[in-house]
């Protein structure tokens, strides 16, 4: 599905005001599907609150009490067949247009690790309060940092030592939650270089705030070297 | 002594300022009490079953809870002004405590019992009942609620406060990660207010069904008392999982069973057991909110509700779907894509019935005389703010989108709109609104206005920029943030934003203190502007205790208006006076909710012989109410008559 | 005021709302054992290290409770239906008779209890017996409220008879019983039954 040009807009207004909406800025695959739906929710969202506010504002200017009306009885009414039909079809036309993509999206984030090529996998350990990323095809482990190569799909198998936590990383991907009776696996593949900020997102306990890694993407071939280096480093 | 003295200089500076005021205030209020003889006008309304002592009692206790709970909104709001903050003690744990708290003491104990209090006043007056159905357990409810309520307040100075959010999420909430007495409060305390809740449903799904005056058929009843009806089911299904819930946590924290633990068991199971619960009880404190705003927009728009049908359709509708969502606040858990789309289905059709409840009422005013006295102002105030509320609330339900939104700020902005807009707006309203029914005076009507427009403004300020937050990535329940992310701006405003909200406050309590003080009476009948619609505005303000002399006869949905436009000055009341009968006083429920205080302190501390004992004296009591006869007061009809009579002019 | 009319015991306003309040109670119980099932189901394989329902239960023993329990149903309709008839004396019998079987099948509970743990399947030995034993302890402990409700208006029968005062009491207490009962066999069917094939 294409972006509308006008979804960007809106965006461009939000992020004016400031510096840093990451959610907004996506860097990869599963963000950039997410940022699509949010911005279709969010246009659908601000036509109701058009329509909902003029009527409002335009109501209580026109009947308001004047003076000499304290003892008015106005005309009295049920309703109206029409209208509440109106208000009852509109909302299920709106709803549809924005459940149609979301089902879609969500079953294809869901579905997303069988139909991927040569996936990197890496294994997240979350516990009170750090993060341990385990990779299999180097037997590199990494602590609170985390590195990906661009371009190329990733699958983090996510599982927790003690409580619940939820991994973040909101430039390249929505959370998922990381279960300590079960694994979870969280798809994406980052599209630009960069550091992006990684964080806990499900309350876990007294520094729960603290619990935050650091993503870098580099460039296959940097990635290639650093892994070639980290395994002599290992032996 | 020197232990005593020992004991307290070594507690944390918080604790120690919370315990020293916890003092100050006792022994100032019992100074009042004695200085003023009051003693045994307190013990009147303790002992007392008359539902509108009853709600007023709960309105009171309730708006205690609401100021500590804000002054902890405060709290939190000052620790997260700056980045890297390290506002007095409240970093990490502390600040964990003061969330959970903050939360739990706002949901279970202001926002449910504040309705229920505008419930106990208003239910009976707007059916034509001279009670509620069951006094004594009116009565016990209360004394249930205040026993919780009093636990999970004291928890903080008393072996530490529940700390794992207000949502208390195995394993997090297991012996294993938040070990002590702390977390038994949260299981033990709301086990406690929640049968209290329980009952209070039962009581007025039974007023409602049985009680009402005759002609009033189904739908007849005003829109509250509709809202009211519906909220009663859903409190009764959807507190009976929260008491599961909280049964299962509790035997997992004092009996050693492992099935919530992440090696054996499966920590999910709270999370439905708790969402279950959890969404419906939203509707619980939103739809008796929906049913004051259609009273007082009506009112004061002097127009008939517009669609009333299918308002009630809405609102059946909106308790049964209520049932259905839970899951919502579950899509980042994992669970099956099928599921998952089949909750973020329903929850999209909740949006309908709350649509149309949207447009009723702007169509209501439509062709009105719209006033804007303070009751008004809240429930205009509602509707922008709610409309707010439910678009986010939509674009929540988008799964994809959630992945995102989940668990940040967002839904912290998202979730007071809801509730503030709804809820708390909602009680603001009618306690204006009803406020001369139930004292015979007005609240002030230009602090009125003051307390709306800061209250108003400071929410905005408050949690508009949190949206923002949240999608810069700000995850909710963090006590502090790093310096670059840009976070510190909005974070500021929002402070701001939370002492504006305080001042609105500040500006209500100052009002109800000068119009207490205040002699200037309004005892009419109907005394906002002689255009009420429903039955309470045909009785006298404050009604007598038996609120009805006479019982009304109900010809249509809105006699008192249908009345006023043909002329009359009050409706038709049935024939001939009569003798009535009341329910006694009764102490039996203010002891039955020491005895489960005590018994819940055993529990918490893990005191058997403690518990044991106060168990004891519960059922004890029980025991001895069964063997009561119960004979009540009988009121003469000559009594009844004369003082009809003295009202009437 | 009161009379004795078999007609009219159940006629006063109060009687009337208090039996459907209490219908709405029933509600609320409904809810409270939906969900104690559903958690027992949804850790019913979680058995650790611990007896599984197969090596744990033993059928003959359960259907002598399972026996017990229910004629005691059969025996509590009996008394209502005596006090329908303003029968006091066999309306006390019957009560009677229902409580010594409810304290009969707490007695067998117990039994049960001490057995397992005796084995070493305790509360804390695996998800699926936590599960377990707060399913069957919470219905034992409405058993146990159950006969203790009944002795006490047994009581106020006994000293003030049949009247529209004690007769609503008495019958609502009888639903009360008849519904744990229905848990029973639901217990019996879901725990026991499907916990042995
Ligand atoms: C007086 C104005 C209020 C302010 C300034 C305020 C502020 C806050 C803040 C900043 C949080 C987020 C804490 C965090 O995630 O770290 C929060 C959480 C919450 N608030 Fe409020 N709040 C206010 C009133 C209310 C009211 C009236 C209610 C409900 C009746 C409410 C219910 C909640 C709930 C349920 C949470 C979630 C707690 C948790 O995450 O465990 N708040 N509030
Ligand atoms: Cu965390
Ligand atoms: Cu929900």
């Amino acid at each position: 599905m294409r972006v509308p040009f006008s979804f960007y807009v809106i965006g461009i207004i939000l992020m004016s005001g400031c510096s840093n909406l990451s959610v907004l800025d996506s860097k990869g695959t599963a963000a950039d599907s997410e940022l699509k739906l949010l911005y279709l929710s969010i246009a659908l969202m601000v036509i109701v609150l058009l329509v909902v506010f003029s009527l409002f504002i335009r109501f209580l200017i026109k009947y308001r009490e004047r003076p000499g009306q304290e003892n008015d009885f106005p005309t009295q009414i049920e309703g109206n067949k029409k209208l509440e039909t109106t208000w009852i079809v509109l909302p299920f036309v709106i709803l549809f247009i924005l459940a149609v993509p979301t089902f879609a999206t969500t079953y294809q984030l869901d579905n997303k690790a069988e139909s991927m090529d040569e996936p990197l996998v890496i294994n997240v350990t979350g516990k009170q309060f750090s993060w341990v990323f385990y990779y299999p095809e180097f037997e590199i482990t990494l602590e609170n940092e985390v590195k990906l190569p661009v371009d190329r799909p990733v699958i983090f198998n996510l599982h927790s030592e003690d409580v619940i936590h939820s991994f973040w990383i909101p430039q390249l991907a929505g959370k998922k939650d990381v279960l300590p009776h079960k694994e979870n696996q969280l798809t994406l593949t980052p599209l630009e270089t960069g550091t992006y900020d990684g964080k806990c997102a499900e309350f876990c306990g007294a520094s729960h705030a603290f619990m935050t890694f650091e993503t870098t993407v580099v460039e296959q071939e940097t990635f290639k070297q650093w892994t070639n280096v980290a395994d002599k480093q290992e032996d | 002594m020197k232990a005593l003295l020992d004991y307290f200089t070594s507690l944390p500076s918080d604790i120690l300022l919370a315990d020293v005021s916890f003092i100050i205030i006792a022994v100032i209020i019992c100074y009042l009490l004695t200085k003023h003889s009051k003693w045994e006008w307190l013990w009147g309304w303790i002992t007392s079953t008359d539902h509108k002592k009853i709600g007023i009692i709960y309105l009171l206790v309730s708006f205690l809870f609401f100021i500590r709970a804000g002054i902890e909104a405060l709290l939190i709001r000052m620790q997260l002004a700056f980045p890297n903050n390290d506002f007095w003690v409240f970093q990490g744990d502390r600040f964990n405590q003061l969330t959970s708290t903050h939360g739990t003491v706002m949901i279970f104990l202001v926002a449910t019992p504040l309705l229920i209090g505008l419930m106990n006043v208003i239910v009976p007056l707007q059916i034509g009942a001279r009670d509620v159905a069951f006094p004594f357990m009116n009565s016990l409810s209360l004394w249930l609620f205040i026993s919780g309520g009093i636990l999970i307040n004291v928890s903080f100075v008393a072996g530490g406060s529940p700390n794992a959010g207000w949502t208390s999420y195995a394993p997090l909430a297991l012996n294993d990660y938040t070990p002590g007495p702390g977390n038994n409060y949260y299981p033990i305390g709301l086990q406690v207010a929640g049968l209290g809740t329980i009952m209070g449903g039962i009581n007025f799904i039974v007023t409602i069904l049985k009680m009402r005056a005759p002609g009033m058929r189904f739908m007849r009843m005003p829109l509250s008392t509709w809202a009211m009806f519906i909220t009663s089911i859903l409190i009764v299904y959807a507190f009976s999982a929260l008491a599961v819930a909280l049964l299962l946590l509790t035997f997992e924290r004092l009996f050693g069973t492992v099935i919530l633990t992440g090696g054996e068991g499966n920590p999910i199971i709270w999370q439905h057991l708790f969402w279950i619960f959890g969404h419906p009880e939203v509707y619980i404190i939103a739809l008796p909110a929906f049913g004051i705003f259609s009273d007082v927009i009506s009112t004061f728009s002097k127009r008939k509700l517009f669609g009333y049908p299918s308002m009630v359709f809405a609102i059946i509708l909106i308790g049964f779907l209520g049932f259905m969502v839970w899951v919502h606040h579950m899509f980042t858990v994992g669970l099956s894509t099928n599921i998952t789309i089949f909750f973020a289905l329903t929850t999209m059709l909740i949006a309908v019935p709350t649509g149309i409840k949207i447009f009723n009422w702007l169509f209501t005013m439509r062709g009105g005389r719209i006033r804007f006295d303070t009751p008004m102002l809240y429930a205009l105030g509602f509707i922008f703010t709610f409309v707010i509320g439910g678009v986010t609330g939509v674009m929540l339900s988008v799964v994809p989108a959630d992945y995102q939104y989940h668990d940040s700020y967002f839904v912290v902005a998202h979730l007071h709109y809801v509730i503030i807009g709804a809820t708390i707006f909602g009680v603001f309203s009618g306690v204006y609104y009803w406020w001369p029914k139930m004292f015979g005076k007005f609240l002030n009507e230009k602090l009125g206005k003051w307390n709306f427009w800061t209250f108003g403004i400071g929410f905005h300020f408050t949690f508009f920029p949190m949206h923002i937050m949240g999608l810069m990535g700000m995850p909710r329940r963090v006590f502090t943030y790093p310096e670059g992310e840009g976070l510190g701006f909005l974070n500021f405003i929002s402070t701001c934003g939370a002492f504006l909200m305080g001042a609105g406050v500040l500006f209500f309590m100052i009002n109800i203190y000068i119009t207490t003080r205040s002699t200037q009476k309004n005892t009419l009948r109907d005394p906002w502007f002689s255009r009420g619609r429903t039955l309470e505005w045909t009785i006298p303000s404050p009604p007598p205790p038996y609120n009805f002399a006479r019982l009304p006869l109900v010809k249509s949905r809105e006699p008192l208006w249908e009345a006023y436009e043909n002329g009359y000055k009050n409706i038709d009341f049935i024939g001939e006076y009569e003798d009535i009968h009341m329910p006694n006083s009764t102490s039996l429920p203010f002891f039955m909710g020491i005895g489960f205080l005590i018994a819940s302190f055993g529990f918490v501390f893990e005191i058997w012989v403690i518990a044991i004992m106060g168990m004891a004296v519960v059922f004890l009591l029980m025991g001895i109410r069964s063997f009561q006869h119960k004979s009540g007061i009988h009121i003469p009809k000559e009594v009844v008559m004369a003082e009809d009579k003295g009202a009437e002019d | 005021m009161e009379t004795t009319d078999p007609k009219h015991l159940y006629d006063t306003q109060q009687a009337q709302m208090n039996i459907l309040a209490f219908w709405f109670l029933i509600g609320a119980e409904v809810v409270v054992f939906g969900c104690l099932f559903g958690i027992y189901l949804a850790v019913k394989s979680f058995t650790g290290d611990g007896p599984g329902p197969e090596e744990l239960f033993k059928l003959n023993e359960i259907m002598v409770s399972t026996v017990i329990l229910l004629s005691s149903s059969f025996t509590c309709a009996l008394a209502i239906y005596f006090l329908n008839l303003t029968k006091k004396a066999w309306t006390l019998l019957f009560f009677l008779i229902t409580i010594v079987l409810g304290l009969g099948f707490i007695g067998l509970e117990i039994r049960e209890f001490t057995l397992y743990v005796g084995e070493g399947a305790s509360i804390s030995t695996s998800a699926f017996l936590g599960a377990f034993y707060m399913l069957l302890g919470t219905h034992g402990v409405h058993v146990l409220f159950g006969v203790t409700w009944i002795a006490l208006l047994l009581v106020q029968l006994w000293l003030r008879g049949i009247n529209q005062e004690t007769a609503p009491k008495l019958f609502i207490a009888s639903l009360y019983w008849h519904f744990i009962d229905v848990v029973w066999v639901m217990i019996f069917t879901v725990v026991y039954l499907i916990g042995k094939v």
